[in-house]
Parts: structure tokens; C-alpha cells; sequence
């Protein structure tokens, strides 16, 4: 990203459209105009200089990223159960499987729940992760009630002894109403059989997203409740830079990272290591 | 379609502002560029774009004397509708030779709707009389394959299923079986990649290079942000595109991504998805798109054509008799022309401001303006010039001679006495269009 070195060169310019570049910076990496404006704001009021000013951001961005908890939550009796929602293509069914490694690995007994019926081969997507990562996994054919699939799901998991049970839904843009009712019904299910909202409810979250992210955030929370995010397919050239007005405007913590293709690409949030990503 | 109405809301406050005022300051045009830029920047218009585009509103507002301007902010939405439209391009039909075998690509990073976006493509050109066949060609994502055929097979589109081995041989391979089975376009989904992964854009650029493809499309999530210039240089690098496919062009996203793809590529956007079913692919209509950014609508087009059939002159011309009080019906009767040439009543009416008053109705047909016009027509010059001393004999006279009732020629009248009366409360205002825009 070499982001910061930019900003310092600019400033050393020390041209009239320094605070414009610099502005423009922010905005290239999704911060958006509220939090690039206020930054602003605050090194001009501040007279930021170009020695402090990698530091005064970093400051900034921590504390926004700090005032959100990323700790995961398990439940107080196994299953835990995790919802995994978000937008279309953004990688639930990846996130998942990635999440179903890291968890066996820890020792846990895992399930995954194919609760995406709508997309075409979607439960053979996970169907094939499940054999590879030799989990079981509870699915029904296409097209069939999402909630039914889920119900099937946790039935199973509390007679198999699961510890973690992560199940899967259909992508939906935020402006499908409908479909989002549908999520609300699966969360009551989960509720009524294990007497608890999911433990975490998940949302997936493109890296590349733009300021769509907010609303997606906006309209998701305000179905389902939102427990943290998982930023996917963050590397080089996407840096996951909405997450930053979204903490802000939301208070909802980013859990997990994906920064890779490979099974083993998924880690817990950690404030530092994303700062150093955002800011090479 | 809800992609370019946020943008568009966005900008139509930011031109309340400027509307209410109605001359602008210097600082005001600054303010109002200021506005647009954030503006833009929030709909996810890559900071480059948006400078050029803000930099060349700035010079051509400065060029068309804005300050002067009695109507800045029309004349600023123009400005920047245009060079929205000059970003966005044309419509482009996907290019097919006939009596051939057609090869059409889609690549793009992973998740942004290739394989649905195949289906629905093959649906589209089914519909249109083609032979299609998919042809499924990720080999990574686990049920990349089954997907499209399972789409194939729910919706009556044929795929390709022999899909074992490495790329080349594989399309070879397809091939023949397309030669064989009088398939006229085939439509190859790729596996989805990231535009700084050199290797799998290697192997794409081997594909690209070994076969003969028509189209090459880029298909983009319509919700990414800055990013998208980024994506589009990587895939025109290793690749050449010759087109784009929009998706989730049904979301909130404001879709500044689709002028980021097109200020790399300079290629059309063919496609947008607007939905989950399979015939949810719609043709890209730029100008569709860009009157929604600058919030006009239809508005846009009907200020433009009265620009054209209105002369600066004929306008000025009509400012003054509006001012002197010697408007007369040879003048209305030139609006009505204007409005006879931009497409006729009914087609502005709902564009109008409501003219107290005014019978439009009467207006709301071709017939009746013909009939107006042949009134007119059937006047003699001092009528023309002093309606009032129209009586009844006058009347009598003019109905028989156009081969029109007495009462439209009362109704043509009041008309044309409520119009002037309405020209003459709104100060300012050059010509019809200007009453358009006044809404």
C-alpha cells in the first residue's frame, strides 16, 4: 500500500492541493468522506506535521478499530452455533470451510450446515470442503426451505456432540427485502432450538467493497444481529479500508481476516497486523 | 435499478442549494465543484476520475461564463452530465460474426457473479436465436463445474461436461464438440482471479493468445470500490478485454466502478445483472445511466433537443417582447413549433410546470396542435399581432376558414393569454425550455 510514505512526500511538497492528495489518499482506500474529512480536520486545527503525521493517522485508525471488540464468542453449551450472511460472491462458503480447518485443528468437533439452497452447486461447494477437511456436514437438495436445512443442522450437531456448528446461507444484495426476511426466520429458528441468538453472526465482507459496505452493514444489522465481520480477500490491492467508517459508524468488530486462497489463509483480527497491511 | 438514484439524490441537494440562489458567486461555482467531488467520491468514482471530471466541469463552467449564468445550476448539471456521458461511452451489442463459431470469454476476480452471468448470457443469446453452449473452465473453485450445469440443466441451455485436464487441450476439445454440434457461441466461464496473481493471469494470457476469442469481458461487482481502477488495469494488461458485465447492479452501490472500468479500458460496458433469476441481464444503456447521476431524467434529453431547436437569438428575441409586452400569437405560436419539434405535447407534458390556467389538455394531442397551428394560420396579420381585437365575427370567420369549432379557437386563446401571463410573472425565462427546466 505504501500509503503513509505517499502522504509524506506530499506533505514535504508542502504544495497548496497537499490536503486534497491527501484527502484523496484516504479516499482511494475506501475510508470514505466522513472520516477522511475529520482527519483533515484535525492535522489542519492540529498543525500535523510531516513527522507526526504517520503517527496521528495510525493513532486515529487504531482508536476507531480498538473501540470495537473482536474477541469470537462461544456459547455457554456446545453447539456453538455461527451464521455466515453477506452479499453475493463475497466468499461465505470459503470463510467457512477455511474457519472449519482452523477449528479442527484446535481440536473442536465441527459441522458445517449447507443452508444456502438457492445458488446452483452451492452445497456441493461445501459438500466437497466437508470431504476434504473430513467434517461432517448436513445439507438437502436444492431449492429446498433454508429453515429446515438449519433445523436439520442443530438436531444433528446436539446428538453428534458438535462443538462449533457453522452454517452457511444464500448471498442476497442488501436491497432484497424478502430474502432478508428469510435470514431473520433462520436466526428465530436457531433461537427456538438452542434457546440463544447465534452465537456469531457473521458477515462477509469483500475487501474490494466500496461504500456499499455501509450499507450492507446498515440493512444487515438492522435484520439480523450482527455480531462481527469477516474481511475477505484482502491483499495487495485491496486493502479493506470501508471497515474503518463502518467500526466507526457501527461499533461492529471485524473477527476474522482472509488474506489468501489457501485453507490456512484465515486469521483472528488483530489491530496491529491490520494497520501494518493498511499502511505498508 | 437503485445503483445511480443515491448519486443522484446526493447531487440533485447539492444543486438545491445552488437552484435557490439563483446567480452564482465564484465561490459558489468553487462550492458546487467541491460538492460534486465528494459526491462522486462517495459513489465510489476513483479519485482520478473524479478530478478530471470536476477539473473539466470547472474549465467549461468557466468557459460558458457561468457567474452570468441566469439558470448556473441547470447549466452546471449539463456541463457535468456530459462529462459523465463522455466517460460512459455507447451501448454496444456483443459482437458475433454469423455463419461462424463465436468464442466468448468472461474473466474477473472470484466472487464477482461469472458463472451466473454465463447462464443468464447464454439464455440471452438462445432468446436471440443463437446456439450457445457453456463451457465451463474453472478448474480450482470445488463446484465451479457443477454449478453451471446445474444452471444449464434447470434452464434448458446446453453445456459442455467434459472438463478434465489442463485449460488448452480442454477448449480444443470444446471446441470440436461445438464443430460437431453446430454450436454457434460458445461461452467459456473462467476461474476467477486476482489481477496482481501473476500466474493465473499468465495462464489466462495463454488462453487469450492460443485461441481466437470475439469478446473478452470482464464481468465486475458493481459494489466494489476504489479499487476497480486497479482490477480493470490488471485485467487489461494481461488480456485484451473487450468489454465489461456489471453485477449486483441491483444493490444500493452507487456503481462509480463502472466509470473506473471504462476510463481504463475505453471498452463498452455490454451487460448489467440486475437480479438472481436467469433472466435478470439487461443491455447497458449509458444514457440511461448518466441521467440518473445528475438527477434530470428525461428532463435531460428534453432540455438538449430544445436547445437545439431553439436558437440563442429566437430566445433573446422572445425575452425582449416578453418585456415590452409584444408577445404575440406569431411568438406563441413559434413555442408551440418548439414544442411540435421536440416530439409534441404529450412527450413534454409530464415534464411541465403546471401553467395556471392553461388548458393542457387541449394541448395533449398532435391533432389539437395541428389545429392551433391552423388557426394561427387562418388569422390575418393584425389578428396575429393584436389577438384582443379577435371578436366574435373575427371568430366565426377564422373557424370556417381552418375548419375548427368556436370553442377551440376560445380555448386557443385563453391558452395563449395564461401563457403570456405566466412568461411575464417568471422573470428570466428565455424560451421553453427554460420553462422546462423551471420545474
Amino acid at each position: 500500500m505504501k500509503l503513509l510514505k505517499t502522504i509524506k512526500k506530499i506533505f514535504e511538497k508542502n504544495d497548496s492541493n497537499s490536503i486534497e492528495n491527501i484527502e484523496e489518499f484516504m479516499l482511494e482506500n475506501n475510508f470514505g468522506v466522513e472520516f477522511t474529512e475529520n482527519f483533515i480536520e484535525k492535522i489542519k486545527k492540529e498543525r500535523v506535521t510531516s513527522e507526526n503525521i504517520e503517527e496521528t493517522l495510525k493513532e486515529n485508525i487504531k482508536t476507531i478499530l480498538n473501540s470495537a471488540d473482536p474477541e469470537i464468542h462461544f456459547g455457554n453449551s456446545i453447539p456453538s452455533v455461527f451464521l455466515f450472511v453477506g452479499t453475493n460472491g463475497t466468499g461465505k462458503t470459503t470463510s467457512i470451510a477455511k474457519l472449519a480447518h482452523l477449528y479442527k485443528n484446535q481440536g473442536k468437533k465441527v459441522m458445517l450446515v449447507a443452508g444456502d439452497t438457492f445458488r446452483a452447486a452451492a452445497a456441493k461447494q461445501l459438500e466437497i470442503w466437508a470431504d476434504k477437511l473430513n467434517v461432517p456436514i448436513v445439507m438437502q437438495k436444492e431449492g429446498s426451505d433454508p429453515g429446515a436445512v438449519v433445523f436439520d443442522g442443530l438436531n444433528s450437531a446436539v446428538s453428534k456432540n458438535i462443538d462449533v456448528l457453522l452454517i452457511d446461507s444464500a448471498g442476497r444484495v442488501e436491497t432484497k427485502k424478502n430474502l432478508l426476511n428469510e435470514l431473520k426466520k433462520i436466526e428465530r429458528i436457531i433461537e427456538k432450538r438452542t434457546g440463544r441468538k447465534p452465537d456469531e453472526t457473521l458477515l462477509v465482507l469483500d475487501a474490494y467493497t466500496g461504500q456499499n459496505g455501509i450499507a450492507q452493514i446498515e440493512v444487515f444489522s438492522s435484520m439480523v444481529d450482527i455480531s462481527g465481520i469477516i474481511l475477505t480477500k484482502i491483499d495487495g490491492s485491496s486493502s479493506g479500508g470501508i471497515i474503518i467508517p463502518i467500526i466507526q459508524k457501527y461499533g461492529i468488530p471485524v473477527k476474522f481476516i482472509c488474506t489468501g486462497e489457501s485453507i490456512e489463509d484465515i486469521e483472528q483480527f488483530n489491530t496491529e497486523t491490520f494497520i501494518k497491511m493498511l499502511t505498508g | 435499478m437503485t445503483i445511480f438514484d443515491n448519486l443522484k439524490t446526493n447531487l440533485q441537494s447539492v444543486f438545491k442549494k445552488l437552484r435557490s440562489k439563483g446567480k452564482l458567486s465564484s465561490e459558489d461555482v468553487k462550492n458546487s465543484l467541491r460538492e460534486i467531488r465528494v459526491t462522486l467520491l462517495e459513489a465510489d468514482v476513483n479519485y482520478k476520475i473524479v478530478k478530471e471530471i470536476v477539473d473539466n466541469v470547472a474549465e467549461e463552467a468557466k468557459k460558458q461564463n457561468i457567474v452570468e449564468s441566469l439558470t448556473p445550476a441547470e447549466q452546471i448539471i449539463t456541463i457535468l452530465y456530459n462529462e459523465i456521458k463522455n466517460v460512459l461511452g455507447d451501448a454496444s451489442p456483443i459482437n458475433t460474426a454469423p455463419n461462424k463459431r463465436n468464442l466468448v470469454m468472461l474473466v474477473g476476480l472470484q466472487g464477482s457473479g461469472k458463472t451466473t452471468t454465463a447462464a443468464k448470457l447464454a439464455r440471452f443469446l438462445k432468446e436471440q436465436g443463437k446456439r450457445p453452449l457453456l463451457i465451463p473452465f474453472d478448474f480450482k473453485r470445488p463446484a465451479a463445474m457443477e454449478q453451471l450445469v446445474t444452471l444449464a440443466k434447470n434452464n434448458d441451455l446446453e453445456v459442455f461436461e467434459e472438463m478434465t485436464g489442463s485449460p488448452v487441450p480442454v477448449l480444443k476439445k470444446a471446441l470440436d464438440y461445438m464443430e460437431n454440434n453446430q454450436f454457434n457461441i460458445g461461452i467459456i466461464d473462467s476461474a476467477g482471479r486476482k489481477e496482481i496473481d501473476r500466474e493465473t493471469m499468465e495462464e489466462l494470457r495463454t488462453v487469450a493468445n492460443t485461441f481466437s476469442i470475439n469478446e473478452i469481458l470482464l464481468v465486475f461487482d458493481s459494489t466494489i470500490g476504489q479499487g476497480a481502477l486497479k482490477i480493470a488495469e490488471g485485467f487489461e494488461q494481461y488480456v485484451p478485454l473487450t468489454g465489461g458485465i456489471f453485477t449486483k447492479y441491483d444493490s444500493s452501490a452507487k456503481g462509480g466502478s463502472i466509470l473506473s472500468f471504462r476510463y481504463v479500458t475505453g471498452k463498452p460496458v455490454k451487460f448489467i445483472g440486475v437480479g438472481e433469476k436467469i433472466d435478470d441481464l439487461e443491455i447497458f444503456h449509458p444514457e440511461r445511466v448518466v441521467s440518473k447521476i445528475v438527477g434530470r431524467g428525461d428532463l435531460a434529453t428534453l432540455a438538449e433537443k430544445a436547445e437545439q431547436t431553439i436558437s440563442q437569438e429566437e430566445g433573446k428575441d422572445l425575452f425582449e417582447k416578453i418585456q415590452n409586452d409584444t408577445f404575440d400569437l406569431n411568438d406563441y405560436k413559434k413555442q408551440l413549433d418548439a414544442i411540435k419539434k421536440m416530439g409534441g405535447f404529450s412527450s413534454i407534458l409530464s415534464s411541465m410546470p403546471v401553467i395556471p390556467g392553461m388548458n393542457l389538455n387541449a394541448l395533449n394531442d398532435e391533432k389539437m396542435l395541428v389545429k392551433t397551428e391552423a388557426i394561427i394560420n387562418g388569422m390575418t396579420k393584425e389578428e396575429k399581432a393584436n389577438p384582443e381585437i379577435i371578436d366574435g365575427s373575427r371568430k366565426k370567420r377564422i373557424a370556417k376558414g381552418s375548419g375548427v369549432t368556436n370553442h377551440e379557437i376560445n380555448v386557443l386563446l385563453k391558452n395563449y393569454t395564461m401563457f403570456k401571463k405566466f412568461m411575464q410573472g417568471t422573470k428570466n425565462v428565455k424560451s421553453i425550455d427554460q420553462i422546462l427546466k423551471l420545474r
